[in-house]
């Protein structure tokens, strides 16, 4: 497939997960897309039932390629990321 | 040609970070395909990685290289460490923080990367995490969950 953009992974998990004012912090590292992902969404949830949600996400999108074009992804809720940082240019 | 890149090899912050990250991602692959001791192994090692991000960042000494960060791979001394630094919130959230750690450092330790399965359940059991109830899955599960906390937590310290 073609490469991934920011706006593409950012919809795609906003819309499939019904995620709540998500905030994206990602950075590329090679040819994924790695980063944070802050959202009311995942009070409540363990790390482990918060990455099977990314996860059943993105496989649902991209198929098997998925792991190929993202890389680790940290789900947040507001309370945990606590600082209101700006994504920079480079991110 | 390998043995002088290894021999220059000096990691700082980003690169530490950047590994830890890394591990708990793997250590979930793993975990989710049921492959316990490498799971269990990646995720303590993710730890260790992003404590020292946290150090080498908030340590001039150690980035300037006065000093080096020659912890062995203690994971309470590291914590003590990040506790020296002043980083941690009294009360609340970093209690949390502070439990995990040593309840990773307590069933993590660097030659876990030779371990087989058997041993992890063996050392665990020993170490009371599992028992004819508890199940070695569900040990890990609930390790990753602390492993994955820990990391999250020092991401946002060194995001500050």
């Amino acid at each position: 497939m073609a490469a991934l953009s920011r706006q593409q992974l950012q919809d795609v998990l906003t819309n499939r997960l019904n995620l709540i004012e998500p905030q994206f912090i990602l950075e590329r590292v090679g040819r994924k897309w790695s980063g944070n992902i802050i959202s009311a969404t995942f009070t409540g949830l363990k790390d482990e039932k918060r990455q099977r949600m990314l996860w059943d996400a993105l496989e649902a999108a991209f198929g098997p390629e998925s792991v190929h074009i993202v890389g680790t992804l940290l789900a947040y809720t507001p309370e945990e990321w606590e600082v209101n940082l700006v994504p920079t240019a480079g991110h | 040609m390998a043995e002088k890149v290894k021999q220059g090899a000096r990691f700082g912050e980003a690169d530490y970070r950047q590994g830890a990250r890394e591990r708990i991602g793997e250590a979930y692959t793993l975990l989710c395909n049921e492959e316990f001791s490498g799971s269990v192994y990646l995720a303590g090692r993710g730890v260790e990685s992003m404590l020292r991000a946290v150090v080498w960042k908030n340590d001039p000494d150690i980035q300037q290289g006065k000093k080096s960060l020659e912890t062995g791979h203690d994971l309470r001394q590291l914590l003590t460490m990040v506790s020296n630094m002043g980083l941690l919130q009294d009360g609340g959230r970093d209690d949390e923080f502070t439990s995990n750690v040593q309840k990773v450092g307590r069933l993590w330790f660097n030659n876990l990367r030779f371990a087989s399965s058997r041993f992890v359940q063996s050392w665990w059991r020993m170490n009371g995490e599992i028992n004819n109830r508890r199940t070695l899955k569900k040990a890990a599960g609930d390790y990753y969950n602390a492993c994955s906390m820990i990391i999250k937590r020092c991401e946002v310290l060194w995001q500050r």
